[in-house]
This record gives C-alpha cells, structure tokens and sequence, in this order.
C-alpha cells in the first residue's frame, strides 16, 4: 500500500511518528538526565544497528556469515594503524579502513561464493578466527595482547560557518556522527534492497538453480552483497576505533560476531526494521542488568533458544502480527 | 539456413556410465521440437549440458553460431535460452509475479546505481517490467493468482509460473523439461495452448515429454535411448519407427 491509497489521517500519522523519533534523536543530548554514560550508551548501539544491519544485507542474498565482527576489526585496525604510523587525519583513515575492508571482503566473498550454507558459515567462521588471531599475535602491528593504544581520536573539527567542533571534549559531536552514519547506512542499505539487486539477492537466497536459469550471476551479486555489507561494518568498527581510543582483538573474535547474529535474529531477519529493534532490545538490557553481566552469555542463550521456538519472525515479527491482529479484531468495519 | 542450436557429438560420462554419447541435433529457428526417450535415457542431462548447468566430457554445442560449449548457466541465459527444470523450482517467497518479474534481470539498464538512486527512468522502467511480466501471466493465464505466494501454489500453476518465468527472459530458444508433468487435464489445455502462443510469437522451443498429445505438438522429435539418438523424424514418422518401439516395450510391436 503505497502513501496515494492510504487515507490522509494514516499518511499525517505515519509522519508525524518519524518527526517525533528524529526530533528525540536530534535533541537526546540534550535532554535532562542524559550523562556521558548515557550518551556512551548510545553511541554503542549506533555502531552495532550499523553492523547489524550490513551483516542482514549479507544474509538477505542467503550467505550465513558468522565472521562479521573481524570485519569491522579490520576497518578499526586499518583506520588506527594509519592515523598512528602515518599521522593521517582520522577523516581520511576511517575511510581507507572502510575500502580496505570491502577490498578484502570481496576477494575473500569470491572465494566464499563458491560454498553455500552450512559450509559457507564454516569458512567465514574460521576467517573470522584467523583474523583475530593475526590481530592478536602480529604484535609489532597491533600491539599484541594488550591491545593497541596512542592513536589519535578524531580531535576538532573545524566547519566554515559553525566553527569548531571539538571531538575530543565530550561525546555529543560522536554521537552526532554516529547519528548521521547510521541513517546514512540504514538509507543506502534499504534503497539497495528494495532496487532489482535487492530482488537477485533473495532470489538467489531462494534457489541459486533458478537464479542462474535466469541470468542471475551467483558470484557476482553474492560478491556484491558481501562487499557491501563489509563495507559498512569497516566503517563501524573504523569510528568505534576511534571513539574507543584503544583496540583489543578480543572485540573482533567469534563472540561478537555471534552477538551481531543474535541481535538480527531477535529483532526480526525478515524485516528490515529487524536489527535495529534487536540492537536497542539486546544493548539497552544488559545496561540495565549490569550488575549481572556474567550472566549476559547465559541469557543471550536463552533469548536465543526463545526467539526460535516461539518467534521465528523475531520482534519485528511480532510487531507485524500484532497490527494484523488489532487490524483485524477492532478495524473490521474499515477493512 | 543456418540451425539456431547445433549440437555436435555431445557425450557426457558420469563415471563409466555414458549418459549422452555422440548426440548430433540441430534445432532450426521456429519450429518445435520434441526430445524423446525411455526414463533415463538422458534427455535431462541434454538440457543440462545445453544451458551449462553440466559440463560436457566432450562434444560442442552451438547457439546462433557461436560456441557455448561449458559456458555458465547465467551466461547461456544471457545469450537467449531459457529454460524450467523437470521439478516446478521458482523462488517459494517470491509472489507469482514477483517470480516473473526477478527474470527480467537482463533487461538492459537495470544497474545498481540507478536502483540506489531510484532514478525517475529506473522508476519507469520498472513499471514497463511490471505491466510486461502481467502480459507473460495473462499468457500463460496465471493473471489472476498473481499476488500468491509462489510456495502456497498447487504444482500445476507452479509449472506454468516456471515456463513465464523462464519466458520473461526472453529468450530466443526455450527448453521445457516435462512442461505438463503431473498436471491435470485442465491444466494440460492451458499448458498446450500456451506452448502453442509461445511459438506463435516465433520463440524455438525444445521440450521434453513422455504425453503424446505433446508430441503432436512437434515440428521434428529426436527419441534417445541410453544416451543415444535411436530415430528422428516427424510425429507419424516416429509413430511406428522399429527402434523407438523396442526402446519403449522391448519388441518392435506396440502391446
């Protein structure tokens, strides 16, 4: 149903919604009670619907990627490496490390296009591991164990007719550009699905025998979905990197990348909404449970096992059957 | 006139087995032809060969001039053969006419960019696509299950979802594998007189089938048997033939 067969009322509250979601996103710095840590928060839920949500591209054209967290650690290695070593400005090296990543994730995805399924999750499972382990043993590079340290934030900016902002002073400017990159990734990533290639990813998801009937390159398009996805998690991890101001392989191995996976199965992988909802859910909870964090691992299982058996749609899912529902049980007459 | 598909001494070995051996077939422009054969006699590993979804031990095939010989399926397709498979595959989450609407990925213009953007002209494009693919479904006559899913279809309209899909991408020869298998009557008729539109419309079509009311169908029909070409000929000429009569009950006379 596009926006001309919606009566007006539907179209002004459709509006109305997403100017009330921008308006309390825009002004969230600067709402009573929102500290640094709050706002810390935030940024990190920003970073991960990104990620999340490049990761679903992925798994859109049928490739079960379980490796994605090593992507965004190669865009923060690349990005920190350069800007320390080199002393190139942040700006320049978060995207070097963006198109550094998709380089490797395309040649890699064209290798990976060769397998499916199961197999497919398998080799990006262990090159994922590997990844982490070269992060983790190239020691003059990365900085070994204890991680990488001493490479610069993104500083001050300065913007002809605002004047300088000062990146370093608080986390509202991050959290501004976290703000801008994700609507940026979200915008891209759903034009891209909704266009045809959108439409060759989920048919190849469904019958690569059928796709290649009709002209449809496997490889090519599930190369180009890869290297999308990648692209934007190599950006994530890039701006975390600097954010963060310290690197540690352990934010790059297995765990996070199944993380990355639960947040999209529980917000919902058939809906495109679905990360986003999943991320919030799935950050905001253990912050508020902090005292329990042990026990994160233990719930996520759980949540996971949960979302499996009760809601295969995940939340997003459940959303969608719930406005059926009430469509159905009190807007009969207007049906 | 040079033949729109030539296939020379095409042989494919699975193991020791010989599933196709030394299969000559050209196949002229606008006409029908029939592939005929026992079970097992190869006539799928034909189409497989021919469209690239097999590689061939030895053999060339030729389309339009020009060697095909192990080229990939997308790539085949992209030179203008399309085809269905013995089973109703299609995209099961896909609607009926999204189904047909994905195979117009070779129109040209249809790039990546265009898509991001969503251009005014990629916007009319799709919208020519749109009203194309429902002339496919008014031919095939599926117009009216358009919006099903394509997995909540019975198997006779799925079959018939597969020959527009595999017709909206145009293609200059068409291979059907069992275009009617499993259909009931009714779905038979509207299967055969949408064969009969196709080729009306001067598409070539290959098909394989056992029903010989089909095979009335055919301008020519090559019978195989073990992988080998036992007789060609018209419809009344295989009718009768000594060969395909013992290849199909085991004595030269019919039961």
């Amino acid at each position: 149903m596009n926006d001309r067969e919606k009566g007006n009322g539907q179209v002004i509250g459709r509006y109305g919604v997403v100017a009330v979601v921008a308006a309390f996103l825009l002004l969230l710095p600067w709402l009573p009670k929102v500290g640094p840590y709050f706002l810390h928060v935030c940024i990190l839920i920003l970073t991960y619907i990104i990620a999340t949500s490049s990761l679903r591209t992925i798994y859109v054209s049928g490739q079960a990627s379980v490796g994605h967290a090593a992507f965004m650690g190669i865009g923060a290695y690349t990005s920190a490496i350069l800007s320390m070593r080199l002393g190139w400005s942040p700006w320049l090296t978060i995207l070097i490390g963006a198109a550094g990543t998709t380089i490797v994730a395309t040649l890699s995805g064209y290798l990976f296009s060769r397998l499916r399924a199961i197999y497919f999750s398998m080799v990006t499972l262990f090159f994922g591991v590997a990844v982490e382990a070269l992060m983790r043993s190239w020691v003059s590079l990365t900085g070994g164990r204890s991680g990488l340290v001493g490479f610069p934030g993104i500083g001050v900016l300065s913007v002809p007719g605002i004047g300088e902002i000062n990146f370093a002073a608080s986390k509202t400017p991050y959290y501004y550009l976290m703000l801008l990159l994700t609507f940026f990734t979200l915008l891209v990533l759903y034009r891209i699905e909704r266009s045809r290639t959108g439409m060759n990813w989920m048919a190849i998801a469904q019958s690569p025998l059928v796709a290649s009937s009709i002209g449809i390159s496997e490889t090519k398009f599930r190369m180009l979905a890869f290297g999308v996805g990648c692209f934007f998690a190599g950006l994530a991890g890039a701006c975390y990197g600097h954010y963060s101001g310290v690197l540690s392989s352990s934010s790059f191995s297995l765990m996070p990348s199944i993380y990355l996976v639960i947040y999209m199965l529980l917000g919902g992988m058939s809906h495109f909404a679905g990360p986003v909802i999943g991320v919030v859910v799935l950050v905001a909870i253990p912050e508020i449970f902090r005292s329990l964090k042990e026990y994160a691992p233990f719930v996520f299982g759980v949540i996971m096992l949960l979302v499996i058996f009760l809601m295969p749609q995940g939340l997003a899912g459940l959303m969608q059957s719930g406005k059926v529902w009430y469509e159905k049980t009190f807007r009969r007459g207007a049906l | 006139m040079a033949a729109l598909l030539e296939v020379k001494g095409l042989t494919k070995f699975f193991g020791g087995l010989a599933a196709v051996s030394q299969l000559d077939m050209s196949v002229q422009e606008g006409v029908i032809l029939g592939l005929m054969g026992p079970n097992g006699a190869g006539k799928t590993t034909v189409f497989n060969l021919i469209t690239g979804f097999m590689q061939p031990s030895f053999g060339q095939i030729f389309f339009q001039e020009t060697e095909i010989t192990g080229k990939k399926p997308h790539i085949v397709a992209a030179r203008g053969i399309g085809r269905t498979f013995q089973f109703a595959y299609l995209f099961p989450d896909f609607t009926v006419l999204q189904n047909v609407v994905a195979s117009f990925h070779l129109d040209p213009k249809c790039g990546f960019l265009e898509g991001l953007f969503n251009t005014g002209a990629y916007r009319r494009k799709e919208q020519r696509i749109l009203s194309e693919a429902m002339e496919i479904l008014r031919l095939v006559g599926l117009e009216r299950e358009k919006d099903v899913l394509g997995k909540n279809l019975p198997h006779g309209p799925q079959k018939l979802l597969t020959m527009a899909r595999a017709l909206a991408i145009r293609p200059k020869l068409l291979l059907l594998d069992e275009p009617i298998g499993g259909m009931h009557f009714d779905e038979v008729n509207q299967a055969i007189s949408a064969i009969e539109r196709i080729r009306s419309q001067g598409t070539t079509i290959v098909l394989v089938e056992h029903n010989m009311r089909l095979m009335r169908l055919c301008d020519r029909i090559v019978v195989i048997d073990f992988g080998e070409k036992i007789a060609e000929g018209t419809y009344e000429e295989i009718k009768n033939h000594p060969e395909v009569m013992r290849a199909y009950f085991g004595h030269e006379h019919a039961p």
